[in-house]
Order: C-alpha cells, then structure tokens, then sequence
C-alpha cells in the first residue's frame, strides 16, 4: 500500500513535468528571436568539481580562533612585562619614570604591534613562527629612548648588545655544526669556520633562525680551511638531508593576563587607561584596529 | 522582425529533457519497491576492499572477526615504507646518507691522521657489506610477517624491525669514539694509539662545541622566558656548562632551575623571575623544523 502511495506521489508531479518538457521542446523547435546561435567547439557548461578541504582549514580560511589572538596578545604583554622588569633591575628608575613607562606601554603597546599581531593571527603558513621578541625588543627600546636618560639608555643598550652576542654565537655554532654534518670536520676545522663566520656576520640571520631556517654557510667562504676530499663533498649539489617539520614542543615566551596591568616595582598602569581584557569579548575576537596617534609610528613592519 | 531557426541548428533540447525526465521518473518508481532500489543494488556489489584476497584464505580473517573489529590493515609492504621514516624517509635516501656518512668520517680521519687508500678502500666496502647485510635482515623479517595484517601485528613486526635499525639511529652524542659498526671496528683497529688518541680528542672537543650551542639556544630561551639580564645569562652559562645533560634542552633546564633550593634562587633571580619560573611549561602546538640526518 505504502509502495503504490509513493509510486503515486512520484507520478503527478512528473506528469507535470513532462508537460513542461514538451511545452520547452515545441518553444525549441519555433520561431526565435535571435539569429542562429554561432556553433561552439563544445557546448558544455563547465560545473567545477567539488573540492574536499581539511576541516582545519576551513576554519583557519574563514574566521580567526580566538584563542589565536588571544594568545598572541597575552605572549606580546608577558614580553613587554620582563622587558620593563629588566629595565628596572638595570637602570635604577625614578618612581616618575616607571609610571611614565608603564603608562606608555599601557597605552601603546597594541597599536604598535598591531601589524605582528594581526599578521600572526592571519598567517595561514604554521612552518613560519613570528619572533615577537625581536618585535617587543624593538618597542621597548623606543620607549626607553623617551623615558630614560643618557646614562640609563647605555645600560639598556649594553644589556642589548649582550644578547644580540649571544644570539650571534648560537647562530653562527649552529651553522659550523650544519656544516660539520655535511662536510665532516674536525673540531679545529670547527673552530676555524666559526671564525670565518664571525667576520662576516649578518644581524638579519638571527632572523633567519627564528622562523625555522638556518642561514646557509657559503661554500666559498670556508673553502680554504677544508681538504681536497672535504671540498669534493661540499661541491656535491645531489644530496639532500631529510628535513621535516613537527608540530609540537613547549612555550619558550611568557604569557601574562590580558587583565593584569603593566607594573614596575609596584608602580601600575593609570587606572584610566583601559585594559584589553576590559574590552567586550565581542570586540576582542576582532583583529586589531590599526590606529595611530599623533606623531606616532608602528613598531613592528610587514611580518 | 522575427525568423525562423534552419531544422539543421535545431537542437532536440526538448525531446532529450523528455527521455531524461521519463528515465529519472522510471528510476524513481523503481526505487520505491521493495528488492528493487538503487542502494540495495550496490549492497550486493562486493566493495574493492572486501574482495578475498589469497590471504583471507588462511584462518587469519577468522582470528580478526573473533578478536572483534579489525577495519584497518596494513600491507607488508608498508612495514618497509614505516621503517625507513627514522631514517632518512626512504630506503634510497637512507643508503645515500649512510654512504655518505661513511664518507665523512673517513675525511674527518684522514685530516686528522693520514690514511692510506687501501685502508679506505677496505672501510668502504665494509661498510657496503653492512649495509647489504641489513637489507637481508629486514628482508627476512617482512617474509615472515602475513601479507595483511593488522595493528598489532604490524606493531610487533615493526618492533622487530626497529631492533635492528636502532644503531642506524645513534647520532654521535657520546664523547668516545663510536665502534656501533663494523666498518667503524675495521677503521679503529688499523689506527696506531696515538692515532686513536687524536681521533678520540678531537670527537671530544666536537662534542663539546655541540654541547656549547644547545646551551646557548637553551639560554636564550630561559632568557626570553624569565626576562634574565646578562649578568643573570652569563651566570648560567658557566652554571650550566658543569650541568651539562641538563642544559641541553629547554625543559629539563626549566626543571633543573625549578628543583634549586629557595636559597639559591633568591640568590639568583628576582621575585618575578621565581614566580614565572614557578609554573609549568605549556605545550606549543607551532611547528618547528627538524633535520633528519640518519646519524652522525
């Protein structure tokens, strides 16, 4: 009973249908408007295929995790919470001058930044990590420049130069010991190109190193310390080293709340300055609003 | 002015959206009989995977439908593909990396304490024998292994596998001189004392340099961490320099500065510092790079 019942339902409407049909194919077969169509090669219309994405992706393609944002804001503020922390342990600040810096970094700190942040929490390429640090290093040293005096900025530029050193050491060991493994050196030979690489020493390989590519040792700049078998490797252009990305590892950047304000030996951010944390959560989940004061310019370029 | 389509330019849309209406309406009712639907045809096609295969003729599938379900099974084949993934990513990447490796170590000697071509020619074709030799092993392995098998299986098989790969996968981290192989016996035996002496320094001092720069990098992370200063860098430099096996990665340094005692830490760091240093290290799920180079 059930079977005739659909089997009915199905009929009338296709009765109809054919209806239409036939009224179509008479409409065809009459007069038309137009002069005859032109023949084209094939006259298919083309429907494009139907494409699987990974879920992920949709998600990353079309709206912004808020978690994302969310933790870039709270890395970029445990930053800027250890730099002011170091500057204080260093240049013996006037109670005035950590209410300036914290009011200022309270203040400043977002729009500055904004291009990192935003290009951090756009960036569909997970291979390419942001080097916030270098960003907030940047920042800080602005607002010292403004706050500090001469002799309280020289600290602050030596305590720099102590870690762009030692950056550079870590960089450059890193490079002799990529070349130790394709090349297979001696620990003197290691000394020796460490050396070389020392003299010809780029700030810009630091920021190699941070988005995950280690600058390349130039075969012409060490050739000379190498033997005739070591240089016929080196010259060997068709091996390559199985180089993979994994996800994973654990946080090296601090991370302080968005509801925490700014602070230096105890002395807060102005309660008039609003936090971000303040902020609907409507609002938080936007990318950030490039907004720039008066005689004000961005910290941070393209990512 | 209106005009008339040729017959010739015609086209039987119509006649060709009746056949296809009538053929969809047939099909339509057809489906809604019993026996007679689309679905139930399909249910009687035996799927690609399903199919018997010459092993569903042992008592294996048996096993399978007992043990409950086993949906997911792994070629032999794959075992070979699984393996090499340690190793370089595949075999032929594995064999050139392993010759190439030979290849290096002979340089770094014969830089160090001359080397006659004999001896390197007998070195190299130890070293192919060895390789040729672990082809046969794990040749041996897979035979034994069913041609479909399932999680389980392929674990212990895998297992096995590894076993024998292990040593392919030392990466020189010790400060003595390596025997693992063969061919690295045949090196050492042919060197005078001093020679091995030499050889032996000079792997302690690469080891050394290699220690120094993972320091650094761990540094510079505790550094970036716990907003240290220099005076607070160059410290833990020396610090960790005595500490060793601790400062080689950034969270078994987290954990070693977590367990100083109080004392120590005030002594060391500021009353933020030790509050960060406090909490526990959050998981990342950024994506790094990581260079597989089959050893060292």
């Amino acid at each position: 009973m059930n079977v005739r019942c659909s089997s009915l339902l199905c009929f009338f409407p296709c009765i109809g249908l054919l209806f239409w049909a036939w009224v179509s194919a008479c409409a065809s077969g009459q007069e038309v408007d137009e002069p005859p169509p032109v023949p084209r090669p094939l006259d298919i219309k083309v429907v494009p295929a139907m494409r699987l994405l990974a879920p992920a992706m949709v998600v990353q393609g079309n709206e912004i995790p808020d978690s994302r944002r969310e933790n870039a804001l709270r890395w970029i503020r445990g930053l800027i919470q250890r730099e002011l922390h170091a500057i204080d342990q260093l240049c013996r600040l006037s109670s005035e001058q950590r209410q300036q810096l914290v009011n200022t970094a309270e203040t400043q700190w977002k729009n500055r930044l904004a291009t990192t942040i935003k290009g951090y929490i756009e960036s569909h390429n997970p291979r390419q990590p942001f080097d916030f640090e270098m960003r907030v290093e940047r920042l800080i040293g602005v607002w010292v420049g403004e706050h500090l005096n001469e002799s309280q900025v020289s600290i602050w530029n030596a305590e720099i130069d102590s870690r762009n050193d030692m950056r550079k050491r870590l960089v450059i060991g890193l490079m002799v010991q990529d070349t130790e493994r394709k090349l297979g050196l001696t620990a003197e030979q290691m000394e020796l190109i460490d050396g070389a690489l020392q003299e010809r020493w780029k700030a810009s390989w630091w920021s190699m190193y941070r988005t995950s590519t280690l600058p390349e040792t130039k075969f012409s700049w060490i050739s000379n310390i190498l033997s005739d078998s070591q240089r016929t490797m080196g010259m060997d252009r068709g091996v390559t080293f199985s180089e993979t990305y994994v996800q994973g590892g654990t946080i090296d950047l601090p991370s302080t709340s968005l509801k925490q304000r700014f602070e230096m030996s105890g002395v807060e951010s102005d309660r008039s300055i609003l936090l971000t944390g303040d902020q609907p959560s409507q609002e938080l989940s936007n990318p950030p609003i490039e907004i720039r004061m008066r005689g004000e310019d961005a910290i941070d370029g393209p990512p | 002015m209106r005009s008339m389509a040729p017959p010739e330019t015609r086209k039987p849309y119509g006649i060709l959206s009746m056949i296809g209406l009538v053929a969809v309406c047939s099909i339509d009712m057809l489906g809604s009989r019993p026996g007679l639907s689309l679905c139930s045809a399909q249910e009687k096609i035996p799927s690609v995977l399903n199919r018997p295969t010459d092993s569903d003729t042992t008592d294996e599938p048996a096993v399978q439908a007992r043990a409950g379900v086993q949906d997911v099974l792994f070629a032999r084949d794959q075992l070979f593909d699984f393996a090499y993934q340690s190793l370089g990513g595949n075999k032929a990447n594995f064999e050139q990396l392993f010759r190439r490796r030979v290849r290096l170590t002979l340089n770094r000697i014969d830089q160090l304490c001359s080397m006659s071509d004999g001896l390197k020619d007998k070195v190299l074709a130890t070293a192919e024998l060895e390789r040729q030799r672990l082809d046969i092993d794990m040749a041996s392995i897979v035979a034994e292994a069913p041609s479909r098998m399932t999680p389980q299986q392929f674990s212990a098989v895998n297992l096995k596998l590894q076993s024998i790969l292990q040593r392919f996968q030392s990466k020189g981290s010790s400060v003595t001189v390596q025997m693992v192989f063969l061919w690295q016996k045949v090196l050492y035996s042919q060197l005078s004392s001093d020679q091995l002496k030499d050889v032996q320094t000079d792997e302690q001092n690469r080891n050394l340099f290699r220690q120094k720069t993972q320091r650094l990098e761990t540094i510079l992370k505790l550094s970036r961490r716990l907003g240290l200063t220099a005076v607070q860098r160059k410290r833990l430099e020396t610090y960790g320099a005595s500490y060793s096996g601790s400062f080689q990665e950034f969270e078994s340094a987290w954990l070693h500065l977590q367990a100083l005692p109080e004392s120590e830490k005030r002594e060391w760091f500021t009353n933020e510092q030790i509050e960060e240093l406090s909490n526990d290290l959050e998981q990342s799920n950024e994506v790094r790079l990581l260079i597989i180079d089959g050893g060292n």
